[in-house]
């Protein structure tokens, strides 16, 4: 009688305190990151359509951030909330595919101008129609309209804003204000 | 005690940014406060600022039109497969990162002195001395951020199908939601002061308004870079500074005659662009001036 090897008992670090899943998912359980990805997907999805502006590429986007995480997922140690982690990730996978992009066409076209704007449906307004803020925040430009998105509607601080675009905060100051500004005009107020 | 001229409409906008941020003293606070009472229209710009923060608080996730979850689990099962290295393609890489790393080291070693001149600079008491976290993003390039859109013809757009699924929950760490939301009215909904003869909805438009409003945060940046700059200049070459000086008129002159040309055509999201680049310039020469190097 042939001996079968049974699998080894899949081993859970304790370092996960608030979510099984997550540890689950740490050790290879890809039903855990399945219940993850259901959890926090309309949160990253979120976040990639109003930095980007292209539902699409919003799409495509969301899938690197899931992908990166299952790959990176061994070195989260729970020292924040699991969202936090995926949310950070998310600002870097998007801001490192738009620097991808940006090198690609920086020869050909202005990014600032190009970026979003021309990508969705226009539609004429006439004059006392209101925009949508969801709208209005698409037809920003692409610097105030990333630190208006981090700030005003995801909440991170000027100096995590900051850090992650390599600014100064005296230069996400402004843009932030430059976009309230923008946003007021916008929404005819 | 420090005293505070009452402020004007220009002033309060001027302040504005500051105050929203919590970052004007209490002399400011209190002036705009002031103004604001008396001011019906720059009491109406603080309320919509307000709403507007509140609304982009409270905006709703936002959900994929198809589940994504098969594209995801199909990359995450492929196989790793490593590519066989040429032997050729590895020494030519390695040759050319030479310099790249050099290079490197040179932005680590200038980042270093100017950390610790700026360091130096702020022990000397200026209460807006920068803080060592924001010099040292500051010793990372800014890309250069422009103020408005070119003037669009399409007029404004829609999200595609943005359906709503739930309240948005926001970052753990973030603020309160509940006092926010609670005066949050709809972006949709009309507002009572509102009427017929409002103008188009137009992002691009009132370039100069905006630039207005945004040019004393550059203004701000510049000084406290011109005042390292200053301090340190026995450090630098006389002909550096020469240069730094001729190169630093030029700017000058570009942002003077954008500006100019602004006032002439209030509405121009180019020029309001090319004011927004020429200071975002001037602040890149400077920074990079005070991440020199001392002669030797």
């Amino acid at each position: 009688m042939t001996a079968v090897a049974l699998p080894e008992p899949m081993t859970v670090p304790t370092t996960y305190a608030g979510d099984p899943d997550v540890a689950l998912a740490a050790a290879g359980d890809r039903l855990a990151f399945e219940r993850l990805y259901r959890l926090h997907v309309n949160r990253v999805f979120s976040l990639c359509a109003r930095m980007v502006t292209d539902r699409t590429r919003a799409e495509e986007l969301t899938q690197d951030v899931f992908v990166r995480a299952w790959e990176k997922l061994h070195l989260f140690r729970g020292e924040s909330a699991f969202g936090t982690w995926l949310h950070r990730m998310t600002v870097n996978v998007v801001l490192n595919a738009r620097k991808t992009e940006g090198r690609n066409r920086a020869r050909f076209e202005d990014d600032e101008e190009s970026d979003g704007v021309d990508t969705l449906p226009s539609r004429p307004l006439a004059p006392g129609d209101r925009m949508d803020l969801e709208a209005a925040i698409a037809k920003l430009p692409k610097g105030a309209r990333r630190v208006f998105t981090l700030h005003d509607v995801e909440g991170y601080k000027h100096e995590e804003i900051a850090e992650m675009l390599g600014v100064t905060t005296g230069a996400t100051k402004a843009q932030l204000h430059r976009a309230r500004l923008l946003l007021r005009e916008a929404l005819n107020r | 005690m420090t005293t505070y001229m009452p402020l004007d409409c220009d002033g309060f906008a001027a302040e504005l940014a500051d105050y929203l941020e919590g970052d004007a003293p209490d002399a400011v606070r209190a002036a705009m406060e002031t103004h604001a009472a008396g001011c019906a229209e720059c009491r109406l710009l603080l309320e919509d600022i307000g709403t507007i923060r509140d609304e982009a608080a409270a905006l709703p996730t936002l959900t994929p039109s198809r589940d994504l979850w098969a594209g995801i689990a199909e990359r995450i099962d492929a196989p790793v497969i490593p590519l066989e290295r040429k032997r050729s393609t590895i020494v030519v890489r390695r040759t050319w990162m030479r310099p790249a790393i050099a290079a490197a080291a040179l932005v680590v070693f200038t980042a270093g002195i100017t950390y610790s001149v700026t360091r130096t600079f702020s022990g000397g008491g200026a209460s807006s001395a920068p803080t060592p976290q924001n010099q040292v993003a500051a010793a990372t390039p800014t890309p250069a951020p422009s103020i408005v859109e070119p003037p669009s013809t399409s007029g404004p757009t829609r999200v595609a199908s943005t359906e709503p699924a739930v309240a948005s929950p926001r970052s753990e760490s973030s603020r309160s939601e509940s006092s926010r939301n609670g005066g949050a009215r709809s972006a949709t909904a009309p507002r009572a002061a509102e009427s017929s003869e409002q103008q188009p909805v137009r992002l691009v438009g009132s370039g100069e308004s905006v630039m207005r409003a945004t040019e004393p945060m550059y203004d701000r940046e510049i000084e406290k870079l011109r005042h390292i700059v200053k301090s340190r200049s026995t450090q630098l070459d006389p002909k550096t500074i020469t240069v730094l000086e001729q190169s630093i008129a030029v700017i000058d002159s570009a942002i003077a005659q954008s500006r100019a040309a602004l006032k002439a055509d209030p509405a121009s999201g180019f020029l309001a662009k090319e004011l927004n680049q020429s200071l975002e310039k001037k602040v890149e020469l400077l920074r990079t001036a005070a991440m020199l190097p001392a002669r030797t």
